[in-house]
């Protein structure tokens, strides 16, 4: 399980932000399922902005791919993306530095 | 140089907000949020921010379409913009100096890149002080935001970030004075302003002008004890 170390000093804002992530989850489901690449890039875009910032790096790299390949019309890469991003939030350690 | 600023920052992402707010509050600033451009207009018209964080990418529109409201507001380009985006391309960036702002961000942004850039543009974020107005300025005008937080019939305590340090007319326009019919009154500074809190001020304004049938509306006010 990979340890994600997030600083001290956001430990009230880092339940929020794990929370939206939950819902992100949801949303992308809903959106690959109907096949919405224009949602599933608005995700991946808003993710990849404000990951790297709570020390989500590999979550920020995740979705940074899944707009590219959105913007790019690869939709065949899309889905292994989603998964990825799926795995990554549930599979992780928080540990505050 | 005050080294507490106001900063409004503009994100449709509120995580994103709330990461740079937690960063700047804990920097020593006052911040103010907004997640679009309407709700940023609103904003300028109860603050007057030193610094705009401005994201580009904002849901459905542009950032940069906002820069042309704040030039409105501040003709004299007093609030220095800072843009923030994913985008990493030379386009961008030139079409953002070009514009006139004062410095890009490319996210992801960390706690040392904003330090960086807070501790570089600091200097330039100070407004200019109004001292000694010459004689053709008596016709100068300023609007401020505040709150009436004491009133009685000769008197009213106005909480505002302004200091006042001469006895001056005030036009006050207030829902709460018009409710309790009192906004015709003249409201005159009797007394300077006296510090609450670092920046935040109160001064003491005499009610002038009122009759005794324009008195009840104060004498109504229920007034609770200590």
């Amino acid at each position: 399980m990979p340890i994600i170390e997030v600083d001290e000093e956001l430990k009230d804002i880092l339940p929020s932000f794990l929370e939206n992530r939950k819902k992100d989850i949801i949303l992308l489901n809903e959106a690959i399922s109907i096949k919405d690449y224009s949602s599933i890039e608005k995700i991946g875009h808003r993710v990849a902005g404000s990951s790297g910032g709570y020390g989500f790096d590999e979550l920020g790299k995740i979705a940074k791919q899944i707009e590219l390949e959105c913007k790019s019309g690869h939709f065949e890469n899309v889905e292994p993306l989603i998964k990825r991003f799926v795995l990554y939030m549930t599979d992780i350690e928080i540990k505050f530095v | 140089m005050r080294k507490s600023k106001t900063i409004l920052i503009i994100d449709d992402d509120p995580d994103m907000r709330a990461y740079l707010r937690k960063l700047l509050e804990g920097m020593g600033h006052e911040v103010h949020e907004a997640q679009d451009s309407h709700t940023a207009e609103k904003k300028l018209a109860e603050v007057f921010p030193h610094l705009i964080l401005l994201d580009i990418n904002l849901e459905n529109e542009n950032g940069f379409h906002f820069i042309s409201q704040v030039r409105m507001i501040d003709p004299h380009r007093r609030i220095k913009i800072i843009m923030i985006s994913s985008m990493s391309s030379k386009k961008a960036i030139e079409l953002s100096q070009k514009i006139g702002t004062h410095g890009y961000l490319i996210k992801p942004i960390n706690n040392n890149i904003l330090m960086t850039t807070m501790k570089k543009i600091m200097p330039e974020l100070d407004f200019p002080e109004a001292k000694n107005l010459d004689i053709s300025f008596n016709k100068l005008t300023a609007r401020c935001s505040g709150q009436v937080i004491k009133i009685s019939e000769i008197e009213l305590v106005l909480r505002s970030k302004i200091k006042f340090t001469e006895k001056m007319k005030l036009l006050i326009q207030s829902q709460f004075l018009k409710k309790i019919d009192i906004d015709r009154a003249q409201f005159i500074i009797h007394q300077m302003s006296k510090d609450v809190q670092p920046g935040i001020y109160d001064t003491y304004v005499s009610v002038v002008g009122l009759k005794e049938k324009d008195l009840k509306g104060i004498r109504s006010l229920k007034t609770k004890k200590a």
